[in-house]
């Protein structure tokens, strides 16, 4: 098992990574909407795909703890850059993992590209035989730009499958108000699985994917935090900073409380995935329901804290807040996972 | 008690707002978003239906139609282009400062060319870097000289800065501590020194100008003082007070349009078996929003008939703002990636709306004018009582 000093360590090593090559781009990346083609790259070089993966099969090592924790401190400078890596980590390594696809998964881990992935019934019909299941339709809002895993749902459950390149449409960029430079799109997927996952196949998924969510969230969560706190010690108005008045410190003081409640929700899921305990995908969904509201308070608290300043681009919280309200749009709205959290709580009263 | 009910004139400028709102603003509000600039051809068609002197006598080129036409039209207009109703809203202002602290060369001078679109719109020349909840910490100064004043300072997130035809400006005058000693000037954009800022890239209202305005050794006549030195500090509260109706009727508008959009496009995904999650989102959105309305139009009411309206007016603002952001948010949450969408009005209703909050009086000032209001009523009867 990972322990806290184990991810102490791996952070120690992210941190001056993220603060030399990511924080200087983020906001350059949100104007242009779009990331340079190397990053993928460079990433893969820092050693920062596969981190929950097991040492001898080629990863970290760290498991998903360790990954919620490169993400939400990636995501402390750049929320579009932790949601791809959150995408490809959480989905596209995990459908290798749980695969036990070793080739895949070496690719993966020292890919050029990221896999993105399509959430769950947007839009792919299935057809199943014996033989294969075939995938096609056209998806809205699609994050990725190489493969992706595709989740689709009929009328006897969930399919999850990996859909390469060749087998995707031309790709049409959809601008979006958030994570602006996560690579939203509109594709068309024709394409037989090789390799097709089931029902709890995508519930694993899904519940990876929500950990690595909520973890962005909380990223940009103490981002904000970070931004208004110190925007608030220097800030005078009535002839002393603003940190002094009641109203500021409690506003940091709710927004710190939040996060970090819901920062330890997203680490006790991540935590469940890794033993395999009981109850992950409540958890996880539990995590990602509470880190996007936190986040997105935490965010609109630290842009009312700027004032006027907080509405210009000048400063990033409102980057913060908009790519904040994004998370929430990923895979899974508050209203799937409210209603997966309230389907175990309904099942362990039944 | 207030009359809920709109009389004839004020049905006949909400009838007209909608009309224009409909038929010229909303068709243009994305592209305006999405291109950025200043919205000069709506407000041209607001200047031509008298839009932008609704609170205006109509000797002065106004529609002399009160504060609750007023808050009506503001919300429709808002529904449609947040961006050229923040311009609209700041130019009524304007207006209904010089009207009624304007000597008659000044109305007749200025008002009439605010309320046709001669002075394209108007701006109010407030805030400033190190002066913005707190007025009293203006740098900006005006020196008497032997032929009027010289402006010498700096001011920031001027609506309609880049275009503006007068600014209100405020200046210190004395050195007089707090708020005293603050006057206020009437300065035509073309003045020899006054240089407008960039315009700042914004969250929100992308479709309007804001910008800082700099003023070099700016000389002005002594017509331009507006009112009497040093009381420039009641007519800023004066206009603020009237303009957070404005601004709450502004956060109506964007919030019931976000929610209307919300329901059109739970209707076209889910038909006629709307979720329970949706469906409350928009039920508990519309009804706060309902009830910021009535605030609203509380106030207007007050204002309308010449009543203390301050309180009242803080009131409606926060409410209406932070309901018309939880609107958006609520909305933003249930529609998932669509909300996301640019093609989509939700983001942007989500972006717009987020300054009611801060401008204008940021929420917690609005709650500090609230709480000093009650406590100084709680003072007063209690005083009452123990006489």
């Amino acid at each position: 098992m990972t322990s806290p000093a184990d991810v102490e360590a791996l952070l120690g090593a992210v941190r001056p990574i993220a603060a030399r090559e990511i924080a200087p781009a983020a906001a350059r990346w949100d104007s242009s909407g779009e990331l340079e083609p190397d990053v993928a790259s460079r990433l893969a070089q820092w050693g920062l795909f596969g981190v929950s993966v097991a040492e001898q099969a080629g990863g970290v090592g760290a498991g998903m703890l360790g990954a919620a924790a490169v993400v939400e401190e990636i995501a402390s400078h750049s929320g579009a850059l932790a949601m791809r890596l959150a995408l490809h980590e959480a989905v596209a390594i995990g459908f290798a993992l749980e695969t036990s696809d070793t080739a895949m998964l070496g690719r993966l881990i020292g890919a050029t590209a990221f896999v993105g992935a399509i959430g769950v019934g947007r839009g792919l019909q299935v057809a199943r035989s014996d033989t294969r299941t075939r995938v096609h339709g056209d998806v809205r809002m699609v994050p990725g730009d190489g493969a992706l895993v595709a989740f689709a749902r009929d009328a006897t459950g969930m399919v999850v499958g990996m859909v390469d390149g060749d087998h995707i449409g031309t790709r049409r960029h959809r601008a979006a108000s958030g994570l602006r430079a996560l690579g939203w799109s509109d594709v068309t997927v024709d394409a037989t699985f090789e390799r097709a996952g089931d029902d709890a196949l995508a519930t694993r998924l899904a519940a990876r994917l929500s950990v690595l969510v909520a973890a962005t969230a909380c990223g940009l969560a103490r981002a904000a935090i970070g931004q208004a706190a110190g925007y608030a010690l220097v800030r005078e108005q009535f002839g002393q900073p603003i940190a002094q008045f009641q109203a500021i410190q409690w506003k940091l003081a709710n927004a710190a409380t939040e996060r970090a409640a819901a920062w330890h929700l997203a680490i006790d899921a991540a935590s469940r995935i890794d033993r395999a305990a009981t109850g992950a995908t409540q958890a996880a969904a539990r995590a990602q329901l509470a880190a996007v509201r936190a986040s997105v308070v935490a965010c609109s608290d630290a842009l009312q804290i700027h004032g006027g300043n907080g509405y210009t681009r000048e400063f990033p919280v409102e980057r913060l807040l908009r790519d904040a309200r994004a998370c929430g749009a990923i895979d899974r709205d508050d209203d799937d996972l409210r209603t997966d959290v309230a389907a175990s709580i309904a099942q362990r009263f039944a | 008690m207030f009359d809920l009910v709109p009389d004839a004139i004020e049905l006949e400028v909400l009838t007209l707002a909608r009309r224009i709102a409909a038929d010229v603003i909303e068709p243009r509000a994305a592209e305006l978003d999405r291109r950025g600039g200043f919205p000069a051809q709506t407000l041209l068609a607001l200047s031509r239906s008298g839009l932008m002197g609704v609170n205006i006598p109509r000797e002065l080129g106004g529609l002399a139609a009160g504060a609750v036409a007023y808050s009506l039209a503001v919300t429709a207009l808002a529904h449609a282009c947040a961006s050229t109703t923040v311009a609209m809203c700041v130019n009524n202002m304007v207006g209904e400062v010089v009207t009624m602290f304007g000597t008659p060369e000044q109305r007749t001078e200025h008002v009439p060319k605010l309320c046709n679109g001669e002075h394209v719109v108007g701006a109010f020349a407030l805030s400033e870097a190190g002066a913005g909840s707190d007025a009293a910490g203006m740098r900006t100064r005006a020196r008497r000289t032997e032929r009027g004043w010289v402006i010498e300072g700096s001011k920031l997130w001027i609506t309609s800065g880049s275009h503006a035809g007068l600014f209100v400006v405020w200046a210190k005058t004395s050195d007089e501590p707090g708020t005293r000693g603050i006057s206020t000037f009437l300065v035509p954009g073309e003045t020899p020194g006054l240089v407008r800022g960039k315009p700042e890239h914004k969250l929100g209202l992308c479709g309007s100008t804001t910008c800082a305005i700099e003023f070099n050794a700016c000389e002005v006549g002594p017509e331009a003082l507006l009112d009497e030195v040093g009381r420039g500090f009641r007519i800023a509260m004066m206009a603020l007070d009237g303009g957070r109706i404005g601004i709450a009727s502004q956060a109506v508008g964007i919030g019931r349009a976000a929610i209307e959009a919300a329901a059109a496009w739970a209707h076209e995904k889910y038909g006629a078996s709307v979720p329970q999650s949706v469906a409350f989102a928009i039920a508990d959105s519309g009804t706060e929003l309902d009830a910021a309305m009535l605030l609203t139009l509380r106030a207007a009411w007050l204002k309308r008939g010449g009543l203390p309206f301050s309180h009242q007016a803080s009131m409606a603002k926060l409410m209406a703002s932070e309901r018309a952001f939880a609107a958006c948010n609520r909305v933003l949450a249930v529609m998932g990636a669509d909300g996301q969408d640019v093609e989509r009005p939700v983001e942007r209703f989500f972006r717009d709306v987020r300054v009611t909050m801060i401008y204008e009086g940021t929420s917690e000032v609005q709650r500090i004018v609230i709480a000093r209001d009650i406590a100084r009523r709680f003072d007063d009867a209690r005083g009452e009582a123990g006489r």
